[in-house]
């Protein structure tokens, strides 16, 4: 047991190393020659309201540049919430409705 | 629960938590927000009136089946603003390009399918919230 | 009109599964409308995925690039109807519909009363709509947004098995993949904060254009990667959850766990690594050496693992670890043949292991019978579900004439080819461990005296499914044509980046 315990400790840190030397690799946050500053974000920022009339840049990327992702992800919610349905209601009602 | 003082705060707070949710959804495509923040605001509207006075009580004025029928619906509405641009003879899910009015910027009305589409997820995301608590808080002996 | 609607088509094949599933909860009660529902939606996809993989094949004006609402490429999000893509769509939709077959009668035993049962197939859809958006997108934030339905149903369909331990391997299944989901967003992540894209064509570009400059940055996304993708699709040691998962499913359930929805997500991995990062990156960082090794690890312990279980279902399940191990090993053998015939191991494998489950599950719900031993004689008294998991035995353990030999066989090419050959002697001795867990299964049901129960074969329908499946793998397996075709082409798409 002890020595499985060593053996997790040692390959956390490994890890927690091996990721944090990669995350000092990473862009600097925030400067403006950052690779995520290209033409992408540039015509969100200049054109959304233009091209979707919306004066929200947010609402306008989630639900119009991007929309196809959020219906998914409503659907995820909806997903979750039958789930939880599903998984909760079978031990009240055994058999309900048979 | 049986207090007073909480009971009186929740019916004198509890419409003005409803108008807020609203606001928030609807003019999500002109203000910070947004349809998924709104509709967690009008659901945590339902679900303090469940934890105050009852889960029976909450029941009572949100049925289950409302709440499955505007969970499937309002999920479905976003496909069938999606379906527009098809029927229109654009891509799935085109707004301005499929012709729509996008309106003045700032105004309620902007935005074409945006504001219709949050509308829609509002509203499901307030079902689902409410489906969730009304599910675990069942769980309780 | 016509044009518009095959334009529009792979949007149809898409969201037609998932906007039946958000509206069945409204009238659950009406079996029959449920179940009609169901089976029209399977009809329609296959004849939808069809068609589009004919075109695909006759390629007019394929590939197929749509635009989300119209907004190109790396603005919005883009669905490519690829080789790739309408290979997966087939395999998705041909598995998918004999399992709806399957589960008309089957559901009520394991499931529950009508409404409980309306909820299996809402999240049955939602799977399968899911899936089919992972074969088609070329996004990396859509993958991650689609692998979370795909986890999400997956686990509702575990729990919704009326038994206490259903739950509970739903729940184990729950943790272990939102930590998988939590490295998969991580590693989109860091792609992103390197490239400034979500869109897997313009990422490539440019991560192939400046890995130089954050090497480690690219080794964590890949890591992230394969391990996030790993856990999801059960690679050796992220598999723990899986054999509880898949064993105490419904037997529907199971089929299309183990036969769809583990692919799915080696799907995404595929396009992950080939698409994003591309061929020459991953040997850059010897990625497939490293994916060779894990697979051949998975191979032999989950054969190895397969072999104690007495638990029929388990067995299986541990089969399915096994067999994702072949596809790993196939995903790092870097050559035509050895995708193309990893490709084709894929979907044969949805197939046979589909039609494994599905046979198991028939003879545990008719006989009640879950162990290996307890089967004896099984195979005179329910003569035809015997003969189908026979024809899937075989198949999976590389018979010829069977589709399991075809994809193996290229396999096998492919990884001679490489001039590797860890990789082929893997494949022989996983063949060979493959037989030693089946065929006593097989040798049990056919060679031991029954006992006198009057034992029957199931009604039509999951008969018809069992009879559909087997077919399926037989026809594969003597005219593999057009199918391998198709899969072939995606590898040369695969590795052209």
């Amino acid at each position: 047991m002890k020595i499985k315990n060593l053996l997790v400790l040692l390959v956390v840190l490994l890890a927690t190393y091996g990721i944090l030397i990669a995350v000092a690799e990473l862009p600097p946050y925030g400067m403006p020659d950052n690779p995520v500053h290209n033409q992408v974000s540039e015509r969100y920022i200049n054109d959304a309201l233009e091209e979707t009339g919306v004066l929200n840049m947010v609402t306008s990327i989630v639900l119009d540049y991007r929309a196809y992702d959020t219906m998914f992800e409503t659907i995820v919610l909806f997903t979750a919430a039958l789930a939880v349905v599903i998984t909760l209601k079978s031990w009240k009602k055994e058999g309900d409705g048979r | 629960m049986k207090d007073f003082i909480l009971k009186r705060v929740v019916v004198i707070i509890l419409p003005f938590l409803c108008v807020y949710g609203f606001y928030v959804i609807l003019h999500g495509h002109v203000s910070p927000g947004g349809s998924f923040a709104g509709g967690i605001i009008l659901g945590l509207s339902i679900i303090a009136y469940s934890t105050i006075f009852g889960i029976e009580k909450g029941k009572a004025k949100i049925p289950e089946k409302v709440l499955v029928w505007t969970e499937s619906y309002g999920t479905l509405w976003y496909g069938l603003m999606g379906m527009v641009g098809i029927v229109k003879g654009f891509p799935f899910l085109a707004n301005k390009l499929a012709g729509i009015d996008v309106g003045v910027p700032g105004a309620l009305s902007s935005g074409g399918l945006i504001s219709l589409i949050g509308i829609g997820v509002g509203i499901r995301v307030a079902s689902t919230m409410v489906t969730l608590f009304f599910t675990m808080m069942e769980e309780e002996p | 009109m016509t044009d518009s609607f095959t334009a529009n088509l792979p949007v149809y094949v898409i969201i037609a599964p998932l906007f039946v599933a958000i509206v069945l909860p409204t009238f659950a009660r009406l079996k029959r409308l449920v179940q009609g529902l169901v089976l029209l939606v399977g009809v329609l996809g296959v004849a939808g995925t069809g068609y589009l993989a004919y075109m695909v094949l006759s390629k007019e004006g394929f590939p197929m690039i749509y635009s989300m609402g119209g907004w190109p490429a790396p603005w919005g999000i883009e669905l490519v109807v690829g080789n790739l893509g309408a290979f997966f769509l087939l395999v998705v939709s041909g598995v998918s519909l004999p399992v709806a077959l399957f589960s008309r009668d089957n559901l009520t035993v394991e499931v529950g009363g009508k409404e409980r049962v309306a909820r299996f197939y809402v999240f049955y859809l939602l799977l399968v709509g899911a899936l089919s958006g992972m074969a088609l997108t070329h996004d990396l934030f859509n993958v991650y947004v689609l692998v979370e339905v795909a986890t999400l149903s997956c686990c509702a369909l575990v729990s919704s098995r009326k038994h206490p331990r259903a739950a509970e391997a739903a729940f184990n299944y729950l943790i272990l993949a939102t930590l998988g989901s939590a490295l998969v967003m991580g590693g989109i992540g860091f792609i992103y904060m390197i490239t400034g894209h979500l869109n897997m064509g313009f990422a490539s570009q440019e991560i192939n254009r400046i890995w130089q400059h954050n090497p480690h940055v690219v080794w964590l996304a890949f890591s992230f990667m394969l391990v996030g993708f790993g856990v999801k699709s059960a690679l050796f040691p992220l598999h723990i959850w899986l054999p509880d998962a898949h064993s105490t499913a419904p037997s529907p359930a199971s089929a299309i766990l183990s036969g769809l929805a583990v692919k799915g997500y080696m799907i995404c991995l595929l396009k992950v690594l080939y698409n994003v990062f591309g061929h020459s990156l991953m040997q850059e960082f010897a990625v497939h050496r490293i994916m060779v090794l894990a697979g051949t690890i998975a191979i032999l312990a989950g054969s190895i693992s397969a072999m104690t279980q007495d638990d029929l279902k388990r067995r299986l399940a541990f089969s399915t670890v096994a067999q994702v191990g072949y596809i790993i090993l196939g995903f790092g053998i870097v050559n035509t043949k050895g995708l193309a015939g990893t490709l084709f191991y894929l979907a044969s494998h949805a197939v046979i292991k589909s039609l494994l489950f599905l046979s198991a599950g028939s003879i545990i719900a008719v006989t009640g019978k879950k162990k290996v031993s307890e089967l004896a004689g099984i195979g005179r008294k329910m003569p035809i579900t015997m003969a189908t998991f026979t024809i899937a035995s075989l198949s999976l353990i590389g018979i010829p004439l069977f589709s399991g030999f075809i994809g193996k066989w290229h396999l096998l090419v492919g990884s001679m080819e490489a001039g590797n050959f860890l990789p082929t002697a893997v494949i022989i001795i996983g063949s060979v461990l493959c037989a030693a867990y089946l065929l006593p299964v097989i040798r049990v049901a056919y060679f031991e005296s029954a006992p006198q129960e009057d034992w029957k074969d199931p009604g039509f329908s999951q008969k018809l499914a069992l009879i559909v499946l087997a077919a399926a793998t037989v026809i594969l397996g003597v005219v593999p044509g057009p199918f391998l075709e198709l899969a072939t082409r995606a590898a040369t798409d695969l590795l052209m980046r």
